[in-house]
C-alpha cells in the first residue's frame, strides 16, 4: 500500500512537471522506469472458478492419429488387439455354452461360420495368431533382462513368428 | 609477417582468416534460398475459431534446427505464434514439442534437407493447450512433486561438515537418470499417461522416483517403493516403450521402471 501510495504521488508529480522540472529531479521517480499498474481485487473463488473455465475450455492436442509408431509401440498395439480379440472369442463361445442353453448352440453356430470360406478362413486365422502372437509375447516380455528396446524388438519379432506359425498351421494343416 | 612487429622472431599466430579469405567468403553472394513448408498448430485461446495447422513458407538455409524455424516465422511472419523456449542447446528442456510425429526438442531436431518438403510442428500429444504449441504440463510436474525428488535420512552423518559419502560405484547407478532434463517428451508419448495422466505418474516421475530409490545415501528406499505400490501410480506401464523411443537425451525410463517393478518384487 505504501509503495502505491509512493508511486502515485510520483506519477502527480511527473504529470505536473514541465520538461525543464523534470530535468532537475534528484530523485527519479518510480514511474520513469515502470508500466502503469492497475491493482484489480478478485476473491479467490471468483479466481478459482475463472481458472477453472479457461482450463475447461481448452482444447487437447492431437495424439494417436499424429503420432508416429515406432515398431515397439505398434508391437504392444497389437498386443492389446490380439489379447482383445481372445477375450471376445473365448467369452462368446462361453456365453454360448452355458446351461440352460442347447447343447448344440455351440457347434451350430461354428457350423455356421465354416459355411462362408472367407469368414472360416478370417476367424481361424485370426483366432490362431492371436493365440500365438499373444502367447508368445508374453512368454518373453516379463523374462527380459533388460527392458530396453532392442530387447523389445526381439520379443516382438518372436511374436510375430509365433503367430505367423500357429495361423499357418490353422489355416493349412487343421 | 610478425604480428608484434617488435623486431623478435616470434612465430606468426594467424587468429583471423586472412583479408582476402573474407572478402571471398563473404562476398560470394548469398547462400541459395531454399524455401520449405512447415505446417504449424495454432490456437487461440481470446477467439472463437478450433485449433487449426497454418501453414508457413520459411527460407531454412540458415535455420540449421527446428527452432530456428519458429523463431524466423515469430520475427519475419508471425508474431503471434507462441511457443516455449530458452536454452537453445537441448540442456533447458522447454522446447520440448511433437515434429512429424515425434516428441522431441525443438532446439535439437534438424531442419531436413531438400526442397519440396512439408515439416508438421504440432505441441506434445495429449496435453491441454493454453495457447498455439504451448501445452499445459501441471500434471506432469504434480507427479514429479509427488515422488519427493530430495534426499531422505532417517539417521544423522557422521561428520556434519563433509557431504554424505557415496562410492564410485553407487555413483555411477545415478548415471542415465540424473540427465534428464524434464521435458515430458516421453511422459506425453506414452498412451497409458494420454489415458490415465491424473493417476499414473508416466516415465519421466517414474524414472526420477528410481533414481531416488537407487541412491546410496537416501534411507526411505522402502517408504517410497510402497507409495508406487498400487495399481495406477507405476503398473499403467505395459512396456510400450514410447517413452525410451522418443527421449531426446537418449535415457532409457523403460529400464528404470523395469527396475522399480523388480525391487517392489523382491521388498
Amino acid at each position: 500500500m505504501r509503495a502505491l501510495r509512493t508511486m502515485n504521488a510520483a506519477k502527480r508529480r511527473l504529470l505536473s512537471a514541465t520538461p525543464t522540472q523534470m530535468i532537475h529531479h534528484q530523485h527519479t521517480p518510480y514511474l520513469m522506469a515502470a508500466r502503469h499498474l492497475d491493482v484489480k481485487v478478485v476473491s479467490a473463488k471468483d479466481n478459482a472458478q475463472h481458472t477453472k473455465q479457461l482450463e475447461a475450455d481448452r482444447p487437447i492436442s492431437p495424439h494417436f492419429t499424429i503420432y508416429k509408431w515406432p515398431f515397439a509401440g505398434l508391437a504392444s498395439g497389437t498386443q492389446r488387439v490380439t489379447g482383445f480379440a481372445l477375450v471376445l472369442g473365448w467369452t462368446t463361445a462361453g456365453l454360448l455354452s452355458l446351461p440352460g442353453l442347447p447343447i448344440t448352440v455351440l457347434p451350430i453356430f461354428i457350423e455356421g461360420i465354416k459355411s462362408v470360406p472367407f469368414i472360416h478362413a478370417l476367424v481361424k486365422g485370426g483366432v490362431a495368431f492371436s493365440f500365438g502372437y499373444h502367447g508368445t509375447k508374453n512368454l518373453f516380455m516379463p523374462r527380459l533382462p533388460r527392458l530396453d528396446v532392442e530387447s523389445v524388438h526381439k520379443a516382438a519379432t518372436y511374436a510375430i513368428i509365433g503367430g505367423t506359425l500357429c495361423m499357418g498351421i490353422a489355416v493349412f494343416v487343421l | 609477417s610478425n604480428l608484434l612487429n617488435n623486431g623478435s622472431k616470434s612465430q606468426q599466430i594467424s587468429l583471423l582468416p586472412s583479408l582476402s579469405t573474407r572478402q571471398f567468403s563473404e562476398g560470394a553472394g548469398a547462400k541459395q534460398a531454399r524455401m520449405q513448408t512447415f505446417s504449424v498448430y495454432r490456437w487461440d485461446p481470446n477467439g472463437t475459431e478450433a485449433p487449426t495447422e497454418v501453414d508457413y513458407q520459411v527460407d531454412v538455409s540458415d535455420c540449421p534446427m527446428i527452432l530456428d524455424i519458429l523463431i524466423k516465422i515469430k520475427n519475419q511472419q508471425d508474431t503471434t505464434l507462441s511457443f516455449r523456449r530458452s536454452c537453445r542447446e537441448g540442456i533447458c528442456g522447454s522446447c520440448s514439442m511433437n515434429i512429424d510425429g515425434t516428441n522431441t526438442l525443438a532446439c535439437l531436431c534438424r531442419t531436413k534437407p531438400g526442397s519440396g518438403v512439408k515439416t508438421r510442428i504440432l505441441p506434445l500429444p495429449h496435453v491441454s493447450i493454453v495457447k498455439d504449441l504451448v501445452g499445459d504440463l501441471t500434471l506432469f510436474y504434480d507427479h514429479y512433486k509427488a515422488i519427493e525428488p530430495w534426499l531422505q535420512r532417517k539417521t544423522p552423518k557422521e561428520d556434519e561438515n563433509v557431504e554424505h559419502y557415496m562410492s564410485i560405484e553407487d555413483r555411477k547407478k545415478l548415471d542415465g537418470m540424473y540427465e534428464c532434463i524434464l521435458c515430458a517428451c516421453c511422459s506425453t508419448s506414452c498412451p497409458s499417461f494420454w489415458w490415465n495422466a491424473d493417476k499414473y505418474y508416466g516415465p519421466a516421475a517414474l524414472m526420477q522416483a528410481f533414481r531416488w530409490i537407487d541412491d546410496s545415501r537416501d534411507e526411505f528406499t522402502k517408504e517410497r517403493l510402497e507409495r508406487l505400490n498400487d495399481a495406477w501410480k507405476l503398473y499403467r506401464c505395459h512396456g510400450i516403450m514410447n517413452c525410451t523411443n522418443t527421449c531426446p537425451k537418449h535415457l532409457e525410463p523403460s529400464v528404470a521402471i523395469q527396475k522399480i517393478k523388480h525391487a517392489i518384487d523382491n521388498m
